[in-house]
């Protein structure tokens, strides 16, 4: 059912419910998520250099321009004497438009006319991440991206976004698979073009985007103990900052270990008696917080091997003070030693 | 699925079937009325049967779904139709209501220019009682952590951003977790300072299993300050949070018996009362402060600084009795009693300070150089007081433990662009890591550690052509020394992932991840290797399929001191995964979907001269069939079948097969 309410008419019918939702999204006033940069720095306008509005970038490149309009970029109040619009990211196109009107059908004056304006498809990672940084940089989420991980790998901004989300118009209800797990728990999704809108503008919803390159860890979260993210109760980013950080190590949200402790709360240190693996390896020294198929996503099929790879009686380490054999070796050293995560009460964390 | 349950769900419908009809509803003219947004949004109920076989604890303990109807998902957005309202968008969103075990709800409302407001809430419900009963082959007793959870972890947020002026935004978060429910905890009696021949043998090592309920929840404010000039850009924000942890056990009968049935000793050893009761409560201060800016045209400098101090007192109370043997012979039993309790106060104040610059030598190199300097303090005393059969207890008094962990890092690397389809990023990291425990005033050796660190580390990104890319990277790393076996002092590490778009709707990409780590000292290594293919196929819109599979494997070998007996481990664990999908869509009323996972994990652990492993390979399938059918005016009906099974192979007793039929109904409007 294809509905338009805005002015307070009903019209049109069924013709598919998912279709409809698409529809409604391009055919209406989009609900847009707040921009995350503090403030915009265009250039001023300059007649000789820039196009005098967006319209003339329509003519030829109209999905684009519908799908843009539609963002947080297209309803900054920029004033006259700024560059707006397409111009604000692309720069200067009056000499590309010129070019293009003059090369009248040719192909190679239409290459070369092409490459007069800045094109996010064939710049490399660091220009086009100068580019977006030229406002983003003063965003609190994204103003170390240019010495993140991802930069350094060359995955740029539109590795991940896209300002304006052109397969969703060729195909409006197009909505990547769902990994199987997400199926059995039937996580609900939004059409291609509203998750866009919804959510930083991605190409495609976490974790799935995410998965794209990080195949290994879809497969972790695939095994039988595993943090909810396939589930939708988290997302990627619950625990990693996407955009870098200079503050945490191991491109993590929280400084030393509180990225996990901001939810697990009672493994808060500080304690009386810290356990050293927690407090100086951390919480990946035992755990997969991807996933794994032991029990509280360990690191060992069986737990006592965890503390038996430490506990060895050689380097240093506290030898393993029971008989080999015992019924203290045999089982899980946690029935015993309850308290593994820091104890306030005993040095040997049994309370 | 309770009643109370149901009813809730059945007025989650109505209402939001009565937005739907709202939304439908042709508003006023937008002057006369102050709330006048257009709407657009859609529901979904549903109905779950939910049928098991086997061990139903695990089930619930990996996908904990079951009978009865939900609300599976509703979204509603609006813009406002009218001028002067007091928010121009908003959008509601909930999922999972009724009974599933990860229900969430967002609400979020905006005026463009002025302010945007979300509110989360979300929960997750775990549960953890695997069977206690469990057999190795050859009729040996297989012993198990005991534990048993069931608890359910709350978290809510609300975030309020106001653009003050163009270039400052202020704003105020909330942020709130707790965790509640009931655990079975196994705990051995001891007194702190035990000696064996004081206290007898059997005691120390006879755990008992005790009710205990558990309640901890966190509550942090915070205010945020954004502010931009020119070039510069600086975020500040102060907050303070509290976090509250209490946990109380009690024995479950009296008298109450050992688990530990392998002890004759057991029948003579119960406890008659138990009772204990911890509670801790931390507040942090929170200060955090960054910024960039630019210095030169070719300069970007960085730079960030993080305060939090976690700080409170503690207490432990705990008391109880029964009968014990005197001796390790355990010929001879007598009553006991033990009261034991300690006071403590801990304090860790946590900073994080980071520098760095950016210089932009020429169009296509760059050179990054960060430091970060973290240091953490723990400056934790306690003071022990208890008694044993009356008598004041050896271990009585204070102990002042201090911990301070100071790690300094320098990171360099220049980052080249000669092409548009290529980036390489040689670079080398510094680490200086200072590890110092100081307890009753003494260094503790084993525990003191000083490390210098050198990382050397090459990233690289190469796309040859449009339709195939290359990331990756290498780094080697050596402390020279390490702190647990877990933090090896040599480390290699890399990772390549590839993405090939084939052409004709085919895609193909793969993950290559290979880690070595070694412990010299301790003849320890671990070894791990990873690889994940992913194949898509899109013939058209109407029609899609993928398949994956992925191996990841892991190595560890060293050696155990028992006592003097020294044994060596090795542990082996190899995971598959292969994952596939189909969407067919015929036509625009009707399709289908199938998804499927097969996880296998074979490998085990094993120490020589001891008892064979209890857990090894495991097998975990399941797959989703899915079909709908858009009717006209009503919406869409799905129909989902899911079938899956878990199955151990060495011990069984977990092992369950379950079947879900679900029934759902989409609305949208």
């Amino acid at each position: 059912m294809a509905t338009t309410l805005e002015n307070g008419k009903r019209i049109g019918s069924v013709v598919g419910v998912a279709l409809a939702l698409a529809l409604a999204a391009w055919g209406q006033k989009q609900v847009v998520p707040p921009p995350p940069s503090v403030a915009w720095h265009t250039p001023a306008y300059n007649s000789k250099l820039y196009v005098p509005n967006d319209k003339v970038c329509e003519n030829c490149h109209r999905p684009e321009y519908l799908e843009f309009e539609q963002t947080a970029h297209a309803k900054l109040a920029i004033p006259p004497s700024k560059v707006s619009g397409c111009a604000m990211c692309h720069g200067p196109g009056l000499a590309h438009v010129e070019a293009e009107n003059a090369a009248h059908g040719n192909d190679a004056k239409a290459l070369a006319a092409a490459k007069l304006i800045f094109d996010f498809r064939t710049a490399n990672p660091s220009q086009v991440a100068a580019r977006c940084l030229q406002c983003h940089v003063t965003s609190r989420q994204q103003q170390f991206f240019d010495v993140s991980a991802h930069m350094q790998h060359g995955v740029a901004c539109n590795s991940c976004h896209s300002a304006h989300l052109v397969d969703a118009i060729t195909h409006p209800d197009e909505k990547p698979l769902p990994n199987p797990l997400a199926a059995v728990y039937q996580v609900p999704s939004l059409t291609v073009s509203q998750a866009w809108l919804h959510d930083g503008q991605l190409k495609q919803p976490q974790p799935e985007l995410c998965f794209g390159c990080h195949q290994n860890v879809q497969a972790k979260f695939a095994l039988p103990f595993h943090h909810r993210v396939s589930e939708g109760l988290m997302k990627c980013t619950s625990c990693h900052p996407a955009h870098g950080t200079i503050t945490a190590a191991h491109q993590l949200n929280a400084a030393l270990f509180n990225t996990c402790t901001t939810c697990h709360i009672e493994k808060q240190g500080p304690f009386v008696y810290e356990h050293p693996a927690v407090n100086i390896v951390g919480c990946v020294g035992c755990h997969n917080p991807h996933g794994s198929v032991n029990h509280f996503m360990l690191v060992r099929r069986e737990t006592r091997f965890i503390c038996l790879e430490c506990h060895t009686g050689f380097h240093n380490q506290v030898a393993v003070p029971h008989g080999r054999l015992g019924f203290e070796t045999s089982g899980d050293c946690t029935r015993c030693h309850i308290a593994v995560h820091g104890s306030n009460a005993d040095p040997t964390y049994l309370h | 699925m309770s009643l109370r349950n149901a009813r809730v769900l059945v007025g989650l419908a109505l209402a939001a079937l009565g937005a739907a009809a709202a939304a439908q509803t042709p508003p006023a003219p937008a002057a006369e009325v102050p709330f006048s947004f257009s709407n657009q949004g859609s529901a979904t109920l549903g109905e779950r049967y939910t049928s098991t076989s086997g061990f139903e604890p695990m089930y619930l303990e990996l996908l904990n779904l079951r009978s009865g109807p939900r609300l599976m998902d509703f979204n509603l957005f609006g813009s406002a139709t009218a001028p002067h309202q007091f928010a121009d968008h908003y959008t509601f969103t909930m999922s999972g209501l009724g009974g599933d075990p990860y229900p969430t709800a967002q609400l979020s409302l905006a005026k463009d220019g002025l302010y945007a407001l979300t509110a989360q809430w979300s929960q997750s419900y775990f549960i953890y009682a695997p069977n206690q009963n469990v057999i190795l082959p050859g009729g040996v007793p297989a012993l198990t952590s005991e534990h048993q959870w069931s608890t359910v972890r709350k978290f809510g947020s609300l975030d309020f951003r106001l653009y003050a002026t163009r270039n400052l935004r202020l704003g105020f978060q909330y942020y709130h977790t707790s965790d509640t429910g009931d655990t079975i905890t196994p705990m051995t009696p001891s007194y702190v300072g035990a000696a064996y021949p004081t206290y007898g043998f059997f005691e120390e090592e006879s755990p008992y299993l005790l009710f205990a309920p558990t309640v901890n929840n966190a509550d942090r404010f915070t205010g945020s300050l954004d502010y931009s000039l020119g070039k510069w850009t600086f975020h500040y924000a102060a907050g303070y949070q509290t976090i509250n942890d209490s946990t109380t056990f009690n024995n479950q009968t009296s008298p109450q018996f050992s688990f530990d049935t392998s002890n004759p000793a057991t029948a003579n050893t119960p406890i008659f009362n138990f009772s204990l009761s911890q509670f801790r409560q931390l507040t942090t201060p929170i200060s955090d402060f960054s910024y960039t800016g630019q210095v030169w045209g070719s300069v970007d400098l960085r730079g960030s600084y993080l305060y939090q101090r976690f700080r409170g007192p503690a207490s432990y109370d705990e008391a109880f009795n029964g009968i014990a043997p005197t001796t390790i012979s355990q010929k001879t039993f007598v009553p006991y009693t033990v009261s034991q309790g300690a006071r403590a106060n801990v304090s860790e104040p946590q900073q994080v300070v980071a520098q760095g610059l950016t210089w932009k030598i020429e169009p296509w190199v760059s050179l990054d150089a960060d430091y970060r300097y973290t240091r953490s303090t723990e400056d934790n005393l306690t003071v022990f007081a208890g008694l044993f059969n009356g008598s004041p207890l050896a271990s009585n008094g204070n102990a002042a433990i201090l911990w301070t962990n100071g790690i300094s890092g320098f990171d360099t690397s220049l980052v080249f662009t000669p092409l548009p389809s290529l980036l390489v990023s040689p670079g080398v990291q510094v680490l200086k890591t200072d590890v110092e425990l100081i307890s009753r005033g003494v260094a503790d050796p084993a525990l003191t550690l000083r490390t210098n660190t050198v990382v050397p580390e090459l990233s690289a990104y190469y796309q040859p052509w449009q339709r195939l890319s290359l990331r990756g990277n290498l780094r080697t790393y050596d402390s020279g020394s390490s702190y647990t076996a877990i933090s090896p002092h040599t480390q290699t590490d890399g990772m390549l992932v590839l993405k090939y778009d084939v052409g004709g709707g085919f895609s193909l990409s793969n993950t290559l991840h290979l880690s070595s780590s070694q412990l010299l000292d301790a003849a320890y290594h671990d070894r791990s290797q990873a690889n994940a293919t992913l194949l898509n196929y899109r013939f058209s819109s109407r029609f899609s399929l993928y398949g994956g599979f992925s191996y990841d494997g892991i190595l560890a070998r060293g050696a155990i001191n028992f006592r003097g007996t020294v044994e060596s481990l090795r542990d082996q664990e190899l995971d598959h995964v292969w994952q596939a999908g189909l969407q067919w869509q015929p036509l625009d009323q009707f399709g289908l979907q199938l998804t499927g996972n097969w996880d296998h994990t074979s490998g085990a652990g094993s120490i020589t001269n001891d008892l064979p492993p209890a857990y090894g390979p495991v097998t975990w399938p399941y797959a989703t069939g899915s079909v709908f059918y858009v009717f006209p005016v009503i919406g869409k009906l799905s129909a989902d079948l899911t079938r899956t099974y878990y199955i151990e192979q060495i011990v069984n007793a977990n092992n369950f097969g379950a079947t879900l039929f679900t029934l759902r109904w989409t609305h949208s409007f």
